[in-house]
């Protein structure tokens, strides 16, 4: 089955770095945002299992998407943040505000895919 | 005061360098937070190229009308050198020692200790990236409740355009805000853009 990704970072050349530390081989359908409004958009779109979310964006920023999400009805996905704002306290607040994971920037394969099976995604 | 818009690099590399900066801030940010015992607000880094007398501007539009300034220079050098300022704003560094919890140090120390930690996190990480080893000079204390246009004589600088790249850090519900400023002069920048472009090629 194909799993539906939504890749949210205000850098192209970020989102280009997320998408190729995803595992090889494995069944996915990407979708791009560069922000959280953006992002908002493409969930009330369609439903997508998992997000990969940034922090530090323009418009709406990675914590107001997390807001956003818990008071809407929208389905939610698994939401992992990948983030170069490494504080304790950015960590912490992300975790309240439903985030299940969380990686440190820059982005490691290795990272990322600790992160999708400390989610059950894998 | 507008500035006139000098291209750097390609959108690509740009859009990469611009995130290699918000890595160093972030780590930038993350000691800072270790030391206040706080929540640290970052900004979204900027890069903007100036010609020397363009620059005052530059700083006024970055940092706003925030009344007296002090700033924290610190030079840094290798296969890439620059300088780094830090501006505080006057008030903001009266609440320092408060912050941290210290009350036998005097507020200077603090804040070369402080303007220490941020661009070595910061200049330091963007070089790791590329890895590239940098030496970075004892940090002094530039100007103490200066003008944005007083901080810099454009005459006495070195290069013909400087690639800034501007980050904030902010305590909430506190008055300490700082800018940092890094100044990449032409060699710099074109060894900064090579490192870039190799990095893309990698991706």
């Amino acid at each position: 089955m194909t799993t539906s990704i939504l890749v949210v970072d205000d850098s192209a050349v970020s989102r280009s770095i997320v998408i190729r530390s995803l595992p090889a081989g494995w069944d996915i359908a990407i979708t791009q945002a560069s922000n959280g409004r953006e992002a908002l958009a493409a969930l009330e779109q369609k439903p997508h299992a998992v997000v990969l979310l940034d922090l530090n964006m323009p418009v709406m920023d990675g914590y107001e998407f997390l807001e956003a999400i818990r008071q809407s009805a929208l389905p939610r996905p698994v939401v992992i943040v990948l983030s170069g704002d490494i504080q304790p306290g950015a960590q912490a607040r992300v975790r309240q505000l439903g985030a299940n994971a969380f990686v440190k920037k820059p982005v490691r394969a290795e990272s990322v895919l600790g992160a999708l099976r400390e989610c059950g995604v894998l | 005061m507008r500035c006139a818009v000098i291209r750097i690099g390609t959108p690509e590399s740009r859009d990469a360098l611009t995130e290699l900066v918000n890595i160093g801030m972030g780590q930038a940010g993350d000691s800072l937070a270790r030391l206040f015992d706080t929540f640290i607000q970052l900004s979204i880094p900027r890069l903007t190229m100036v010609e020397p007398a363009q620059l005052a501007p530059a700083i006024t539009a970055m940092i706003g009308d925030a009344g007296p300034i002090v700033a924290v220079r610190q030079a840094f050098s290798g296969r890439i050198r620059g300088e780094a300022l830090a501006i505080y704003t006057a008030s903001g560094c009266d609440s320092l020692a408060d912050l941290v919890g210290y009350s036998d140090v005097s507020s200077d120390e603090l804040l070369l200790e402080i303007s220490n930690v941020l661009i070595g996190a910061c200049v330091g990480a963007l070089a790791s990236q590329f890895s590239l080893d940098l030496c970075f000079s004892p940090p002094s204390i530039l100007r103490r409740c200066a003008t944005a246009a007083e901080l810099l004589e454009p005459s006495q600088l070195p290069w013909q355009n400087a690639l800034i790249a501007e980050v904030n850090f902010r305590v909430v519900e506190r008055p300490f805000c700082c800018h940092l400023l890094t100044f990449w002069p032409d060699e710099s920048i074109r060894v900064l853009l090579r490192a870039v472009d190799a990095f893309l090629a990698q991706l």
